[in-house]
């Protein structure tokens, strides 16, 4: 047909894949497939997290590929690519030369790439595939937030490249100006090992220039926004995010933790501390918690934001601590509940009684309690909230008291737990 | 050593009848000067007095009297006691119910833990009645009597608080009504054995030490005291134990910040107020007798607090429960433990025996209780009710409480009295018979 753009045959089997993986293939296929399959993604993500997991099964050949075939995954592998030619047919006749808009996407590219450097991949989250995938997993369970964010984020590209056929592709993906750099590396490298005539062309000269600008101007930036003051987390995240600063740009927005949470407790943060942390997934345990005997979110999540861990580890990452209001809760008032120490799986709710006023009250020991939330639905006057650690793992304010409340623990353990005879 | 002749034992006999329906005895004969001499209170009971050999106290060895033979024995009069032994006699066996002190409905009354709680659960809309059968019966006639119980109904809100005083006149009515053998001022202190299998049990009483056998023993007690001595395998725990009081003349309205009122009663200007307490071992008597005390002082002194608040000066101390607040102590190890796990996935128990109301743990479900939860793993012709039964350490949170004790309580009463009449032992009675006799006697059974 015509009417398809070249190539089609390739990027269709892509664009099935992608297609299939998010319909029927659990969600941790795109954990695998899409850093995989997005060198823009793979480098950035690797270089923030300073981690390469098995991802690079599949990165490392496509790295090779696109280093020697000049933008290889656009021609052959992109889905967007492919939807973005389809809609600049319907315009065969307008003006595809940009030569006078600025290369955004390198600017995008660099300044991304020179971020993760400092931990902070600046845009990230504008690689089209990570848009692609966000905007089509999951369309067996219903929409979420973040799958409609990708999804008008996809559709802006597709009305731009109506209007201004090819341009997002020629002039700002990232992806692409990615694989453009690095081709030019590629050239730049092989033009010196076969020592041909070394007189310095203008464009290697603007290129070292723009990627010592893009680099060095993300580095600074995000080195800058790593020290800045007010950077604690104010935001419960899944077990084994990042600190909060790189978990803003090192999450793509996919949605993959939010749709493979079994208790539905992550949820796309819609009332972010700053702009910059719209939709990054934030934890509510108002209906349940995070279960012992889960750790999906982490092994679904494509850019390692969220680490993958064992459940073990999972289980033994602190997401926050628990923190119980004493005025209100029903002990203090001499009622009948142990709800909230009967219900914690890590029994770091314990009992404490003060001879003085002889009343009793329920207390957490802050070095057992992960912060699970397993105590805030069941609390029946809703007394507990989970407060987000601080930037070194300890809760925020009164870190001290409840390092003191768990010194007095083992006295009180040994009374409150029962011995089998 | 002194072996109990005819003379004693008689003599035995003739105290305890006194002790137990004596009232009538005493006043048929005219009494001089406030009392009358009748035939010697001796320590014949007791086999003699103890003595000491080598410096050790020894009891003498001598045969105990028996008091009296029964189908169905109930040791406890407490919520779950008494509602076996109803269920048992109902079920048409002679039946004997020994409590240790005067009154019954054990911490319900003398403990005066008012409210019953879990009797529902949330519906759409409104609450559904889960415990019903006899625990409800109970509570339908005690709503029935003048200031019984306030909150008590089908479907409503809040959960039923009762009076104590109406509770324990309409528990010892029912009793005597349906004709249960009553033992008061009785403890039961130890089991009789042959094998693995219980033939009564030894009480003490002002008369000494003395013997009631029986076909099936139903422990009542909240603290496992049969099943232990029984050599049943048990779980110690230990809990807080508080001590209730009553406040009376407490002005009506929201109380001031910090002050603790308790809750409503069903007597004008009467409050109930829990207490929490320490955590200690309740079978420790000098834990229990410190917490007594402490608990005490603590009152009186949460008392003055409450009198120097302006609007409150004339709040009085109306009484302190006459029984310390155990949680828990013994758990038994059942055929089957009641789990939290088990109940938040709603596990069907094919000996499902009652359906419990729910407590905040439970998320809104209900409490389904297996008849394992009741039967000891080894001995015979015993079963655990009440606060005892076999529930893991969150579980028994919710056992220990009155309304499930109903549900338990009616199960054991019922069971015991289809293995006297079946003549087999509660291990192995016909669970579906069991059953339907429970659906009879009007126990909801999901």
């Amino acid at each position: 047909m015509t009417f398809l753009p070249p190539r089609s045959g390739c990027r269709l089997a892509m664009l099935a894949f992608l297609a299939a993986g998010a319909l029927f293939l659990p969600p941790v296929v795109l954990r695998y497939a899409l850093p995989g399959l997005s060198p823009f993604l793979f480098v950035c993500a690797a270089v923030a997290a300073r981690r390469v997991g098995l991802p690079a099964l599949l990165s490392l050949p496509m790295l090779a590929f696109v280093v020697r075939r000049r933008r290889g995954f656009c021609h052959y592998f992109c889905p967007v690519g492919w939807l973005v030619e389809v809609c600049a047919r319907t315009r065969a006749s307008a003006n595809c030369e940009y030569g006078r808009v600025p290369p955004i996407g390198h600017w995008v590219a660099l300044l991304t790439i020179g971020g993760a450097v400092a931990t902070l991949p600046l845009f990230l989250l504008v690689d089209p595939l990570a848009l692609f995938t966000g905007a089509a997993c999951g369309a067996h369970v219903p929409l979420s937030i973040p799958q409609l964010a990708c999804a008008a984020g996809l559709a802006v590209v597709l009305v731009l490249s109506v209007a201004f056929p090819l341009l997002w592709c020629k002039r700002l993906c990232p992806l692409g100006a990615t694989q453009e750099l690095l081709a030019e590396l590629n050239g730049l490298f092989a033009r010196r090992v076969s020592g041909a005539p070394s007189a310095a062309r203008e464009s290697d000269l603007r290129l070292a220039r723009r990627a010592f600008f893009g680099l060095g101007g993300g580095m600074a930036v995000s080195a800058l926004a790593v020290r800045a003051p007010g950077v604690a987390a104010s935001r419960l995240r899944p077990p084994g995010a990042v600190d909060d600063a790189r978990f803003a740009t090192l999450c793509v927005r996919c949605g993959n933790c939010v749709r493979s949470c079994p208790s539905r407790i992550i949820r796309p943060d819609v009332q972010p501390p700053s702009l910059t942390k719209l939709l990054a997934p934030t934890l509510s345990f108002e209906a349940n918690y995070c279960l012992e005997t889960c750790n999906a979110c982490g092994q679904n999540c494509p850019t390692g934001a969220i680490a993958a861990l064992s459940l073990g580890a999972k289980n033994a990452c602190r997401i926050g601590l628990a923190r119980i209001a004493e005025t209100g809760c029903l002990l203090a008032v001499e009622k009948e509940c142990s709800a909230c120490a009967a219900i914690c799986p890590r029994s770091a709710i314990f009992e404490e009684f003060s001879p003085e006023t002889y009343t009793a009250m329920v207390r957490v020991d802050a070095q057992t309690c992960t912060g699970c939330g397993a105590c805030v639905a069941v609390c029946p006057p809703r007394v507990i909230s989970v407060a987000p650690l601080g930037l070194h793992g300890h809760a925020g304010e009164s870190g001290d008291e409840d390092a003191r409340l768990a010194d007095r623990r083992p006295g009180m353990a040994a009374l409150s737990e029962p011995t089998t005879g | 050593m002194k072996h109990l002749n005819r003379r004693d034992f008689i003599r035995a006999l003739g105290l305890t009848s006194l002790a137990a329906g004596g009232m009538g005895r005493v006043l048929a004969d005219p009494i001089h000067e406030g009392s009358q001499v009748v035939d010697g209170i001796t320590a014949s009971a007791r086999g003699g007095a103890a003595f000491l050999e080598d410096g050790k106290v020894i009891q003498p060895r001598r045969e105990v009297p028996v008091f009296r033979d029964t189908d169905v024995l109930v040791v406890g009069g407490g919520t779950a006691g008494v509602v076996a032994a109803l269920a048992a006699r109902r079920a048409g066996v002679n039946t004997t119910l020994v409590e240790r002190y005067g009154c019954f409905g054990g911490l319900w009354t003398a403990g005066l833990v008012l409210i019953v709680l879990c009797t529902h659960v949330p519906g759409e809309g409104k609450r559904k009645k889960m415990v019903q059968g006899i625990g409800d019966e109970i509570l339908a006639r005690i709503n029935s009597q003048k200031h019984g119980a306030i909150d008590y109904s089908a479907d409503g809100p809040h959960d039923a608080t009762t009076d104590p005083e109406v509770t324990k006149y309409v528990l010892a009515r029912m009793l005597r009504e349906e004709g249960v053998d009553i033992v008061l001022h009785s403890w039961v202190t130890n089991a009789i054995m042959d094998g693995d299998a219980v033939r009564g049990v030894l009480f003490e009483s002002k008369a000494g030490c003395m013997a009631i056998r029986a076909k099936v023993v139903i422990d009542a007690t909240g603290d496992g005291d049969v099943f232990d001595a029984a050599g049943a395998e048990s779980i110690p725990h230990v809990h807080r134990i508080g001590l209730v009081h009553r406040l009376g003349n407490v002005p009506v309205g929201p109380a001031p910040e910090g002050l603790n009122l308790g809750g409503a009663t069903p007597i004008p200007g009467v409050r109930w107020v829990n207490m929490q307490g320490p955590q200690g071992d309740c079978l420790d008597v000098q834990t229990l007798t410190n917490c007594e005390l402490d608990g005490r002082d603590a009152i009186w002194n949460k008392l003055k607090q409450i009198q120097e608040t302006p609007g409150y000066e004339n709040v009085f101390l109306l009484d302190v429960a006459s029984q310390l607040g155990v949680r828990a102590s013994r758990t038994l190890v059942g055929t089957q433990e009641l789990r939290l796990q088990d109940t938040l996935e709603q596990k069907a128990y094919p000996d499902v025996i009652g359906v419990g109301g729910t407590y905040p743990f439970l998320k809104n479900l209900p409490c389904p209780i297996p008849y394992g939860s009741l039967v000891p793993v080894r001995v015979d012709n015993l079963l655990a009710s009440g606060r005892c039964v076999a529930a893991d350490n969150t579980m028994l949170n919710y056992t220990r409480l009155i309304a499930p004790c109903m549900l338990t309580g009616q199960a054991a009463g019922a069971a015991a009295a289809l293995a006297v009449q079946e003549n087999c032992t509660p291990r192995t009675v016909d669970v579906a018979k069991l059953q339907g006799l429970l659906r009879t006697q009007g126990a909801y059974l999901g």
